[in-house]
């Protein structure tokens, strides 16, 4: 893995994850405290409106109560003063009597409009003298009718219907034309709603709504049955229109936006603003075209009653538990919470709705406010990190090539190390362990340079032993070899002979024998020569199998001590330099040393003196035996390189002459030269060997 | 007609034993001291048999069975017989592949070397 992802991975793992984890930690207890707190207002502020709503319920129905009771109270003055006026007989005026006469179809009714009540009996009754007396005592009514009327501009209308047909109404209608001459008026809510079978208790009631016959639009009724002595005589009441009640209703001052409406005992919706009419898919009914006659009850259709409406079902479950309450309602705006209360006196209930979303604004804006905070939280942490994470790259890749430099250079050097690049440098580093590495790096290369020197040095030196030592095995095989074939023909020599012997003595001479005898004998000595020089060749070879490893000696130091160990020592004569030339394998040196004096100890005579010269050239040092060799003097030397190379002529070179052919044979083997020169009897071996110079004589 | 043996030997004194029982075992001998005096006398004469030391001054005896080898079918019938003081089989192999018959490892029985040339020359014959 590079560096620099190492270190941007080791930046998320140690910084930027625990940053992250810990800031997105408190993002979340800040969401979760802001949907607790959202829940808690939503908890208190439903409390709250609940209350509220159930207050402005049982308020506005108070208020509207308190509005109804003054129609209420009217129309029970308007009852007790026809109850006066039928209690004595009266004779009016005869303005009064000339506005009354026959109608269509045998009704008779008022027959003009003076300002004050219409009045007319349905063809259902026949009129005589008994009916028009009430007409009469009943006339008295028509300057109060409109006084009431008048008094409060709410009432659409006053009016007293009778069982017996007859009707007494302000304001003024055109009976003939706007009721039918047979009209039953007992049929009517605003009448059998208050007669004995659906009022045994004789109180007021107040009607639902439903369609004026007389033509003041929708209407509700406040009606009262008007009894006298046991009997009913009928049926006074006050209508008030439902644009009126609607125009009530619109004014109520309701909170979150909320819109009320009035719903009767049997849950018909009695009066809605217009508001409402979106909320329930409805048309408030106020206003009629009476294109003709209405001849029955006309009420609202079913869908204005809720109880039979499938969203308004849980209010309507509420509205039959108890005269006030709470209800919760799914309309197709939402939901919605619904509070209503009983109006005393008509036992309407007053529906007061409220969309929960304008209930919960406050709340929900809370939440919303929350929410956009935290979102402005979220986004500003997501730019933070960004800003961060791209600084944190920045300084990773920074930190990284920082870093990386130094351990590059460090891993070159271990390549180069690796190669046998040992001598290497360091740049450094600022980091302490990097430099220190980088340091420790540059001295383990030093050691291991030195180290491979010794080694290479060692290997060397182990290398030319083991040259030198498979040389001498391949010259020991060599010799052995050259041993058995040169030791087999003067024994097939010698066999030769015996089997001739063997098979022809009795054939041979004396003379004959005797030259037999001495091929034997010839073939013996011959042996014998070998087999000698067979011991010096083994004994060369035993010396440098022994030798060990190579070791460098001064060139006059090695030939001084040679002459001081040698059997010569007294006849020697020296004739060293001074120190200073180095031959690097002290052992094949000596035994050339040896040699070269062993042959002149041997061929010289014993009170002759050896000269022992030493050389030192450039790269060469020289060293020369010269001594007195009668024996020596017919030797033939000319062949010396040859016969060095040619085993089979070594091992039949004269014994007298072997140290100093072995001499030349190893000096040759080793790199040298050899020579041997003579003159007269006098023999001079030369060795020329090559050496190196102490740093002294540089 | 006897038959003709060329026997090549550079030690003088055994070369003349060796000619001798040859002879007396009833052979036609050429002597040859040297490779070059035996390579002289193949070309003039025809041989029957050829008896030869391997280490001699100048040509060897391998080298000489290495000329032989070289003519070809010149030589092809030529049975040869060694004499030589080494004895490993590196060498015997060396020399079956150049048409040696038969190794005698010196000092040689002089029994052993006729009954092996008179196999040799049945052999050929």
């Amino acid at each position: 893995m590079p560096l620099e992802r190492w270190m941007w991975r080791s930046y998320l793992r140690a910084a930027i994850i625990p940053l992250l984890v810990i800031e997105l930690s408190f993002l979340a207890i800040y969401w979760a405290s802001s949907v607790i707190v959202y829940h808690q207002n939503v908890y208190a502020m439903t409390a709250v409106a609940r209350r509220q709503m159930a207050y402005v319920a049982h308020q506005e129905g108070h208020i509207i109560a308190t509005d109804l009771d003054g129609f209420a109270h009217a129309t029970a003055f308007f009852k007790q003063q026809t109850l006066a006026a039928l209690d004595t007989d009266h004779v009016p005026s005869a303005a009064v009597k000339e506005r009354f006469g026959p109608g269509p179809k045998g009704s008779y009714q008022s027959l003009y409009d003076n300002g004050t009540t219409a009045s007319f009996y349905a063809n259902i009754t026949p009129v005589g003298q008994r009916e028009i007396q009430k007409v009469w005592n009943l006339s008295r009514l028509d300057p109060i009718m409109p006084g009431i009327a008048k008094s409060d501009p709410r009432i659409a209308g006053i009016y007293l219907n009778t069982p017996y047909g007859y009707s007494l109404v302000y304001p003024y209608i055109d009976a003939s034309r706007q009721i039918p001459p047979d009209t039953d008026v007992t049929k009517y809510n605003f009448f059998y709603e208050a007669d004995a079978a659906h009022n045994p208790t004789r109180k007021q009631v107040w009607t639902d709504a439903y369609l004026d016959p007389a033509g003041q639009s929708w209407i509700v009724s406040v009606i009262d049955p008007v009894w006298r002595e046991g009997k009913l005589e009928g049926v006074v009441g006050i209508d008030v229109s439902l644009k009126t009640i609607v125009r009530e209703l619109r004014n109520l001052r309701l909170p979150w936006n909320g819109f009320a409406m009035l719903v009767s005992r049997e849950g018909a919706i009695i009066a809605m603003p217009p508001k409402a009419e979106s909320y329930l898919n409805l048309r408030e009914l106020t206003d009629y075209s009476y294109t003709h006659a209405v001849t029955g009850d006309t009420f609202k259709p079913a869908e204005y009653n809720i109880y039979r409406r499938e969203d308004m079902r849980g209010l309507a479950a509420a509205m039959k538990r108890a005269p006030s309450g709470l209800a919760e309602l799914k309309l197709a705006q939402g939901p919605h919470l619904a509070s209503f209360s009983t109006i005393a006196g008509p036992d309407w209930k007053l529906v007061v709705i409220a969309p929960e979303a304008e209930i919960f604004a406050d709340a929900e804006a809370t939440r919303t406010r929350l929410y956009t905070i935290g979102s402005l939280m979220a986004l500003a942490l997501l730019g933070f990190y960004a800003i961060f994470f791209v600084i944190l790259l920045r300084r990773a890749q920074a930190m990284s090539t920082f870093v990386a430099a130094p351990v590059e250079e460090v891993s070159r050097m271990l390549e180069g190390i690796g190669k046998g690049r040992y001598e290497q440098t360091f740049g450094g580093s600022a980091i302490a362990e990097i430099n220190d590495l980088g340091n420790h790096l540059v001295q383990t290369g030093e050691a291991l340079g030195a180290a491979n020197r010794t080694i290479m040095e060692q290997e060397s030196v182990v290398s030319e032993a083991l040259d030198r030592q498979q040389r001498l095995n391949a010259r020991l095989l060599s010799f052995v070899r050259l041993v058995s074939h040169e030791v087999r023909t003067p024994l097939a020599i010698i066999d030769s002979s015996i089997q001739v012997i063997s098979r022809k003595a009795e054939a041979m001479t004396p003379e004959g024998l005797r030259e037999r005898a001495g091929r034997m004998r010839n073939a013996v000595k011959r042996m014998s020569n070998m087999l000698s020089n067979l011991v010096d060749g083994m004994t060369t070879l035993n010396e440098f199998h022994e030798g060990g490893a190579r070791e460098r000696e001064d060139v006059v130091d090695l030939v001084g001590n040679a002459c001081r160990d040698s059997e010569a020592g007294p006849r020697l004569k020296l004739d060293l330099p001074p120190r200073g030339a180095i031959h690097e394998d002290a052992l094949v040196l000596r035994a050339i040393v040896v040699r070269m004096l062993r042959a002149a100890a041997l061929a010289s005579s014993s009170d002759s003196t050896i000269d022992v010269g030493v050389t030192i050239g450039e790269a060469e040092a020289s060293i020369a035996v010269s001594f007195e060799g009668p024996s020596l003097a017919n030797a033939d030397f000319s062949s010396l390189e040859q016969k060095n190379f040619d085993r089979e002529a070594f091992l039949k070179v004269p014994e007298d002459q072997v140290n100093l052919f072995t001499a030349g044979g190893i000096a040759h083997d080793m790199g040298g030269e050899f020579s041997v020169s003579v003159q007269g009897s006098r023999v001079t071996a030369t060795a020329r060997m090559p050496v190196t110079m102490a740093e002294t004589h540089e | 007609m006897k038959p003709r043996i060329l026997c090549v030997e550079d030690e003088d004194e055994l070369r003349c034993d060796l000619t001798d029982e040859l002879r007396e075992a009833n052979y036609d001998v050429v002597e040859a001291s040297t490779g070059e005096v035996a390579l002289e006398s193949l070309l003039q004469q025809d041989f029957a048999l050829l008896i030869c030391d391997l280490q001699m001054p100048g040509i060897s005896g391998r080298e000489l069975l290495q000329r032989l080898q070289r003519e070809g079918d010149r030589y092809a019938n030529l049975p040869r017989i060694v004499l030589t003081a080494f004895d490993d089989m590196p060498l015997r192999q060396d020399l079956a592949a150049l048409g040696v018959g038969k190794v005698l490892v010196k000092p040689v029985d002089y029994d052993e070397l006729l009954d092996e040339v008179a196999r040799q020359l049945a052999g050929r014959a």
